[in-house]
This record gives C-alpha cells, structure tokens and sequence, in this order.
C-alpha cells in the first residue's frame, strides 16, 4: 500500500441517508475504495466476502448491537476500527475503546474531523513503517540545521552536539511544531515529572538551545516564549 | 461516645443539684420543725417544762400549802395534775391528782415515774428542800424515751456524718451514671434513626421502651421521606432520560444536517451566496449540537448522574493547557489570552474531576469569546487565598448582563423561565463548581460584570 486513500473501508449504519452522505465525505476527500452495510447481517455478509481495512461502525443496528458486532469482527480479523454513533456517554464512549477500538466520534461530527480520524488510523495502521523511517528528519532553523539522529546542530562553523535533555525538549516542540507545548508536557516528555522544582531547570534548558538553534539567543526567531504558558517552536 | 458523656454529665449534674435542693429543703424543715416545737414547749407546755417555776410558786404559809392564782390557772389549763412528795414518799400537796393514783410512793416508783411516765401520765419532776415536786401533762401528750450512744460513738459522730454524707454521694454518682447509660441505651436507637433518615430504606426502630412514642413517629417520618425520595428520584430519572433519549434521536438528523450544508457549503457548484447560506447552516447545527451536549450534561449533574471522576489534579497544568489549546487551535488576533500564576500554585494539587472542571473553565472563555466578536483581552488569575484557591476570569469585553447573573442565582425560584435568558454554559460552570464545594461570585462594578472568582477549597 502506498497511500491510505487506497484503503478498503466499510461503513455500518442503519440509517441510509448517512451511509450515502458518508460515501459523499469520503469520495470528496480521497476515499473512493468505499462499502456500506445497513445492518449485522449485512455487514457479516460483506466481511465474508472481502475483509476491509477500516470499519466504521454504529452501536445501535437494527439486528444487533454494534459492541457485540465489533467482538465478532475482532475475533476473526484485526481490522481498526471507528465507532460512529449517537451514544454519547462516557459509558459508551468507554466501553467501545476499552473494547479496542482504534476510536469513537459521538454524532454530530464535522465531516472534516471524521476524515481527520479515519486519516490518522490508516496512516497509524498501515504506513507507519514508512513513517518510522522517516520519523527523524533534520530540522532546518535558518542557517541552522538540527540533526535529530546525530543529536547535533550544524552551523556554518561546525557542529554543536545538544546533550540528551535538549534533544528530548527540542524533539517534542518538533512534534508539536507551530503549537504550543506547555511547561507541564515539556517536563513530562524530559523528566517524566510535573513542572513543579522543574521551572529554573527547563529554563536553562532552553537558553542553552537557544545558545545553540539562535543567531541571536536574546531575540529569538525559532524557540518563542509563550509567556506563562510553555514554548512553541516556529 | 460523645452523646454518652454529655448525658452522664447532665445527669449528675442534675441529681448533684436535686441533691443540694433537698438538702437545703430538708434544713429549712429542719429549722421550722425546731422552732415550732422550741415554740410549742414555750406557749403551750410551760408548765410541764417548767416544773421548777411552778414549784417556785407554792410555798408553805400558816401550815398549809399555797399556789399562786396563775399557777393554779396554768395547771388547770395545760396539766393533768400536780402535786409535791415529801422525803417519806406521802403526798403533802397536790392539785387534780386523779383518784386512781396513790397517795403514797416508794423509793422504786419514784425512781421508776422521775423519769418517763406515772401510770401513763408524762411527768417533770423538781426537788425542792420540803420534797419532790411532780407536774404531769395528759395522757398521750408526750413521747418519751431514753437515748443511749456509747461515748466513741458520739466522739467520731463527725466523721460517721461526713462518710454518710460521702457514700451518699457516691450512691448517687452511681445511680446517675447507671440511669444516665440506660436513658442514653433507650436513645440510642433514636439517634441512630435519625443519622439514617437520609439513607434510602425505611426506619424500623423497636417501639417499645420509654421512647417508643418518638420511634413510632420517626418510622412514619422515614417512611414518608423514602416514598418522597422515590417520587423524587423516579421523577428526575424520567427527565433525566428523557432529554438522554431526545437528544440521542437529533443526534443522527443533526449529523445529516452537517454533513450535508458542509459538503453544499464545500460545492463548486454552488455560488458564493448559496455556499455562505450552507456554511451558516452548518455553524448552527454546530451550535445546536453544543446546546445537546450542554443541556444533557446539565440534567444530569443537576439530577447527580453524572459519574464523577475525582482524582488527583494539578490546577495550573490544566489551566496551562487550556490556555495553550486555544491559541493551538488558531485563536483570532483580535483576542488575547493571558494567564497570571502565583508561583504557589505551582506545587498544589487538588482532588476533583479535571475533565469537567477544564469545561468549565472552557465555558468561561468561551463566552468572553463568543459575545466579544470583536475581541477582547481575557486574562485568568490564580492565587490562594486562605484555604481557597481563587481563580479570576476577566475580560476587557461588553461584561455579563446583571439579569443573567440574576436569573443564575436565583434560578431555582424563577418560575417562568420561558421569558428569560437562557444561561446554560454559566449555569453548567456553576454546577460544577458547586460539585468541587466551590463557589462562583461575580464582581460587579458599575452595574457591569467584566469578571467572576471561583474559589475551590484546598482540601
């Protein structure tokens, strides 16, 4: 597989109307490789002819129960699954992950969301080899280049090594790049600990990166201060 | 144990002061009975107490015996008879002797009468240098009779008073701690019924014993509370589903709805009118399906079915990301959002639910949002504050009219909320506050509410 628009995947709902809307959605967006099932039986029926590699499923189906459904699916096939459904409670919402369900969107949804979702579970499912290879890339910061794998930043003068804990802090603001990590989840993805007796530690941490990521550390351009909150890198 | 010792001490205190009040009660009738009787031998049995006054007014004249007229008069009016022995035991004198009696007496009757009675009559006796003078009351008059004690006896008499004073105290000490445990054994059950007056099942306390009336009357009470509670309960429950079950079955239709102006709202074909019309489509089903989401989780924290997860919670991480995910998820320039930490917040933890509490907080900043399109600033506080921990959210924005305040204090006595302002998102952070044991204020100044304080407690 090369891509996750190539996926199979088979939506079960009862109502028609939001099987054919859903089949809209998802053509829209790329997904054209596309099943319904109105009922279990149905949804039997299509599953024994060819497995898909997604299922987004209902709880509430006219012959049966969606969670009963999804033990059956599991038993014979580890395919990801998406409860969509009407059910919003804590309860339900759950019992369907802790069932092992990849994920459970409570109706009304954004469609947008919705193919977000089902995005992420292909791209989790079935590319993440693909995306492991490439999980480390450089990060270019001006004249600057990050090194992940090498755990340096090459400058026009040479190469800086960032010690362990820089390279951890550096990592999570990459991978939340553009948004805002706080101090809490900065110090929880470094030191496994709250901010708390952490706060002049991870500020040194990050004057030092900045040392190191900044043409002028005093005024910087890539590792932004949200004030009172945490750091965000650009 | 508490409610024992309290009775104990009451009881005591109670027989200790019964003890006083008799004590007293018995002197003062003490006191009179004396005096009376102190008065009785003055007035009216001079005469037989007196033997020797008497005696003193008959005197020997001219070879005969005389008694002065008052004498004579006393000793009719009070005494049996008088009369005066001489050294040889003859009668020589004497005034109303019966005739039964004899005239003449022995050394042994005389010893035997000098003392108590002469046959039945009470005597008093004078020695006079010519004889013995006797007086003698009525019969039945008086009482007499010899008291003996033993000398040490009478010597320790102080002491024995004072050990009789002392194990009577003691005695009653006992029997008021005895009778103080019985009373509070027949309560107990009474207390204990009245602790489980708010538990769900129906009182049967034992109707038997002194407080049998008051047990009978608390089970019908218990009963009465139970079935209330039931209707109650059964009452919220059916609403409680109800909005459950109608908000499930728009939840599908809702979907439709948009998902459906989403794609018109996305269609090339579609021009530019037609695409603002479904995307406003879309935004009000959006809003729609909040208000769902809000008037179910307000019912159900209303009729407490909403399964609390109270754990361990860092107040300033929470509020940290809260902050961070709006500006993560692309808030406008034209608001701003700040957060001001006392630094002693950095180190407490509280217990709560930080799902429903982040909601709260996010219902807060969101309506700053949503009834400032135009922007403002919102900045939240936090400091302690004794044993609070006092969040402050403020906006630069048009504030929050005073009748929504009003109509969120006092929602529960507004009976016809049809015509009022709807307020669930602030009714839902009161909610919530209120299941932490917090409480919401808003500070209003100038007739406008730019700012409300939530104080949680530290413990």
């Amino acid at each position: 597989m090369n891509h996750i628009y190539e996926c199979q995947i088979l939506l079960i709902d009862d109502n028609k109307e939001l099987l054919s809307m859903l089949t809209r959605i998802l053509n829209r967006e790329g997904f054209t490789n596309l099943s319904t099932a109105a009922c279990c039986q149905e949804a039997r029926t299509a599953l024994a002819k060819k497995l898909p590699d997604l299922i987004i499923l209902d709880v509430m189906l006219p012959d049966g129960n969606g969670f009963f459904l999804f033990q059956e699916i599991r038993a014979k096939a580890d395919i990801p699954i998406l409860f969509l459904s009407a059910r919003d409670e804590d309860n339900d919402r759950l019992l369907g992950l802790g069932l092992g369900a990849d994920d459970y969107l409570t109706k009304p949804f954004l469609p947008k969301e919705l193919t977000l979702r089902i995005s992420a579970i292909l791209r989790r499912t079935y590319l993440s080899d693909r995306f492991i290879q490439s999980e480390a890339p450089d990060l270019e910061l001006g004249k600057r280049i990050v090194h992940f794998d090498r755990g340096t930043v090459e400058t026009s003068e040479g190469e800086t090594a960032l010690t362990a804990k820089e390279l951890l802090i550096l990592k999570k603001l990459y991978e939340n790049r553009n948004r805002i990590v706080t101090f809490d989840a900065l110090c929880d993805a470094v030191w496994g600990d709250g901010y708390y007796t952490y706060e002049n530690t991870l500020m040194v941490h990050i004057r030092r990166l900045r040392e190191k990521l900044e043409e002028d550390p005093s005024h910087p351009q890539w590792l932004l201060t949200a004030r009172g909150i945490g750091y965000r890198l650009i | 144990m508490k409610d024992l010792l309290k009775i104990y001490r009451r009881y005591i205190l109670t027989a200790a002061s019964i003890c006083v009040l008799v004590l007293i009660f018995n002197l003062l009738l003490l006191f009179f009975f004396l005096l009376n009787q102190f008065g009785y031998k003055t007035a009216n049995n001079y005469a037989s107490t007196q033997a020797s006054r008497l005696s003193d007014q008959l005197t020997f004249d001219h070879g005969e015996y005389v008694l002065s007229k008052d004498a004579q008069k006393l000793i009719d009016e009070k005494l049996a008879f008088a009369m005066l022995i001489d050294q040889e035991g003859q009668v020589i004198w004497s005034r109303h002797l019966p005739d039964h009696l004899p005239r003449t007496y022995s050394l042994t009757q005389v010893a035997s009468f000098s003392r108590w009675y002469l046959e039945g009559y009470p005597v008093k006796v004078h020695v006079r240098p010519d004889g013995l003078f006797v007086t003698a009351t009525p019969l039945h008059s008086m009482w007499k009779h010899t008291v003996e004690f033993k000398e040490d006896f009478m010597h320790a008499l102080p002491l024995y008073l004072l050990l009789v004073f002392l194990s009577n105290l003691l005695l009653i000490f006992v029997f008021a701690l005895l009778f103080g445990h019985r009373f509070y054994i027949s309560l107990k059950p009474l207390v204990d019924g009245i602790d489980q007056l708010t538990g769900d099942k129906v009182l049967t306390l034992p109707e038997q014993g002194i407080v049998g009336n008051l047990a009978g009357k608390l089970n019908k009470a218990s009963a009465i509370l139970v079935f209330q509670r039931q209707v109650l309960e059964k009452r919220d429950h059916t609403r409680t589903n109800w909005i459950s079950g109608v908000s499930h079955d728009i939840r599908t239709p809702l979907s439709l709805i948009l998902g459906f102006s989403d794609n018109l709202a996305e269609s090339p074909n579609l021009n530019s009118e037609e695409k603002k019309e479904a995307a406003s489509i879309r935004e009000n089903s959006l809003l729609i399906k909040r208000l769902i989401e809000d008037l179910n989780l307000t019912s159900r924290l209303e009729y407490n079915y909403y399964p609390l997860r109270i754990k361990e919670y860092h107040p300033a991480s929470l509020l940290r990301s809260l902050i961070a995910s709006y500006y993560n998820h692309g808030l406008s320039n034209q608001w701003s959002l700040d957060l001001a930490l006392d630094t002693a917040l950095e180190g407490l933890i509280l217990n709560g639910d930080p799902d429903l509490l982040l909601r709260a907080f996010r219902n807060l900043t969101d309506n700053s949002i949503r009834h400032n399109p135009e922007g403002c600033q919102i900045q939240i506080c936090g400091r302690i504050h004794g044993d609070f921990l006092q969040l402050t959210f403020s906006d630069t924005g048009c504030g929050i009219p005073i009748p929504i305040i009003q109509l969120l204090n006092h929602a529960e006595s507004a009976s016809d909320t049809g015509s009022l302002p709807h307020v669930m998102g602030l009714r839902i952070v009161k909610q919530i506050i209120e299941i932490h044991h917090g409480t919401l204020e808003f500070d209003i100044l100038k007739d406008v509410c730019r700012s409300l304080v939530i104080r949680l407690p530290l413990s």
